[in-house]
């Protein structure tokens, strides 16, 4: 059921009533995710790059909701038009320094991943003079934006009233305000409270972000979509498993491997789920749900909305906006794994 | 009054006219969206990028992919049957129906030759069921030709078959060509051995034949038959293929 508190709350911390929290509502992890979505756990980045790397993931991802709120994130955070649109057209951009522009350069590797970036583009971007933990927040914001687009995609969530920010005189003569209100929410966040249980798949990941609140957000995230009671943690693995599949995550893979086991499956039994895409064991509902996790890996928005569309057909709706969020963040997940330097 | 009057009517048409241009900024916005989507599907995004910064790409890389090959089966009697109008309107419908099999699947098309279509799997994003991807999309082009054949009976024309030879391995992948005519393809004896194996399916009177590179990713859900080694034109070793079947029984329409 939607909770009017909570998007009241939300419409209060963001200062305009977000279309995507309406949809979210139902599932409170998710709800959570959101939230830590918007909030600025990554300390040690500069405060204009994170909705920099969100506009460049959102545009390789030709997402219409995501591309539309960041480039109006952009305007109220003082980025002139012509400015907003030379960055559209290419990196090759005055304003931006080489070393912001080989951030964003890795956030869009890492969020294409086709291949996933290698060791050398690791070295790459520590070349440009980031150290590991930006490196880490780098990737925290390129794998948040990725979800976040496949949300907002799977979803259809419609363009939020935060695009109107400059559509007539009023909301031009309230911008400053709102940039305040903006400002305040891009405060850095340090005290993100690891939950005080952390028994979801994801350990390594989290401990790569020793020192950055997005470990904690990271875990907050995970916790609370493994242990939601509306989809077994059976279902939840085969997306992962599938997911890190699909984006040569060997270290992603593993955890799965290790839930599935406990699930009582063999390592042949997995790996022949892994390569086949199917298994006996498999209920009607769960290769549906396999098969639906595996087309997420590629983003093709006019076939994503269809398939979205096509596995919707009789399920429960709590039900289907959870398994959503979880394709969703495993894809952020898998991507933003690359921090793992065994992958 | 009068004023006040006027104000409104000044304001009612500022509304509107910004209504008009935000449901215009709106559509040009989608049809961007749209143009991005089918611009990135041509070639991996980094490549486009440098073919739009630079005009050409020299980035050439080398990776696993999985080659179909497609034919229809006596083209060439059936261009000699058909007026060129009425041809071309059924190659049409017959390259509608098999590139759509082979998308939703997961496939690019390369090239079209002739009658011939040349899919890759693995590119330009990589993909870890490639191979099983290329057969399931084999299958079901054949399905989508069957259902096209039914539209050509309705028209009273003459029906299509079409053959189909899957193989995989490493080529290199790249956007080649002059500064007016480039296109991204894949460069290597794979896309020649698909090619062969793809003939092959005449000399054993089969309609799908894999190479043993892309056997292992089909499991027992599928029918496949070993064939015996045939030499090919252009290798020294006799190559040995399986042929395709479909799905067995009970997994049909799984």
């Amino acid at each position: 059921m939607p909770d009017p508190v909570w998007e009241e709350e939300s419409t209060k911390r963001l200062g305009f009533k977000s279309n995507f929290v309406k949809y979210l509502t139902p599932v409170r992890w998710m709800m959570e995710a959101d939230e830590l979505m918007h909030a600025r756990v990554t300390p040690h980045l500069p405060v204009e790059l994170a909705p920099l790397i969100s506009l460049v993931v959102a545009m390789d991802s030709s997402c219409r909701h995501c591309y539309g709120a960041f480039r109006s994130i952009l305007k109220i955070m003082g980025y002139s038009e012509p400015t907003i649109r030379k960055l559209e057209e290419g990196l090759a951009l005055d304003e931006l320094s080489e070393k912001e522009k080989a951030a964003l350069e890795f956030a869009r590797k890492i969020s294409r991943a086709a291949p996933r970036p290698s060791t050398a583009e690791l070295e790459e971007i520590r070349a440009a003079g980031y150290s590991p933990i930006e490196i880490a927040e780098i990737a925290y914001l390129a794998g948040n934006s990725a979800s976040g687009n496949r949300l907002a995609t799977l979803l259809a969530v419609p363009p939020d009233p935060l695009e109107e920010v400059g559509a007539n005189w009023f909301k031009k003569w309230k911008r400053p305000f709102t940039r305040k209100q903006f400002r305040a929410l891009m405060t850095p966040i340090f005290n993100v409270q690891h939950p005080a249980k952390f028994s979801a798949p994801g350990a390594a990941l989290v401990q790569a972000f020793d020192g950055s609140p997005a470990g904690a957000a990271l875990a907050t995230v995970l916790e609370g979509a493994w242990n939601s009671n509306l989809t077994s943690k059976r279902v939840k693995a085969l997306i992962f498993g599938v997911i890190a599949r699909g984006l040569n995550c060997p270290a992603c893979e593993r955890e799965t491997v290790e839930n599935l086991r406990r699930e009582g499956w063999t390592d042949a039994e997995i790996e022949h789920l892994l390569t086949h895409l199917t298994s006996p064991k498999l209920d009607p509902f769960e290769l549906k749900v396999l098969r639906f996790a595996r087309e997420t890996v590629r983003y093709q928005t006019r076939r994503m909305q269809e398939l979205a569309q096509n596995f919707a057909a009789g399920l429960d709706r709590d039900v289907l906006l959870e398994i959503i969020g979880l394709v969703s963040y495993a894809n952020g997940l898998a991507r933003t794994s690359v921090v793992l330097h065994r992958c | 009054m009068f004023a006040n009057a006027a104000l409104l009517v000044a304001l009612s048409r500022l509304r509107k006219r910004t209504e008009l241009l935000t449901t215009a900024r709106e559509k040009a916005s989608l049809d961007l969206q749209n143009l991005q989507q089918a611009f990135h599907q041509f070639a991996p995004q980094r490549v486009v990028e440098e073919v739009i910064k630079r005009g050409v790409s020299t980035s050439g890389e080398t990776r696993e992919v999985t080659v179909l090959f497609a034919d229809i089966v006596d083209f060439t009697m059936l261009s000699e049957t058909l007026d060129p109008e009425t041809l071309v309107r059924v190659l049409n419908g017959y390259f509608e129906a098999a590139c759509t099999a082979v998308t939703h699947h997961g496939g690019h098309i390369a090239k079209f030759l002739g009658d011939g279509i040349m899919a890759i799997f693995g590119a330009p994003e990589t993909n870890p069921w490639q191979s099983l991807d290329a057969v399931v999309a084999a299958l079901s082009m054949r399905e989508a030709v069957c259902k096209y054949n039914e539209e050509l009976a309705r028209r009273s024309l003459p029906s299509l078959d079409v053959r189909i030879g899957v193989h995989k391995g490493n080529v290199i992948a790249g956007v080649v060509g002059s500064r007016e005519n480039l296109e991204y393809t894949v460069i290597g004896d794979v896309v020649n051995t698909a090619a062969r194996i793809e003939s092959l399916t005449r000399k054993h009177g089969v309609h799908i034949l894999i190479s043993a590179e892309v056997r292992p990713a089909l499991d027992g859900r599928f029918q496949v038959r070993q064939l015996p080694p045939e030499h090919v034109k252009g290798k020294a070793e006799p190559i040995v293929a399986f042929a395709v079947e479909g799905f067995r029984e009970e997994f049909e329409g799984t």
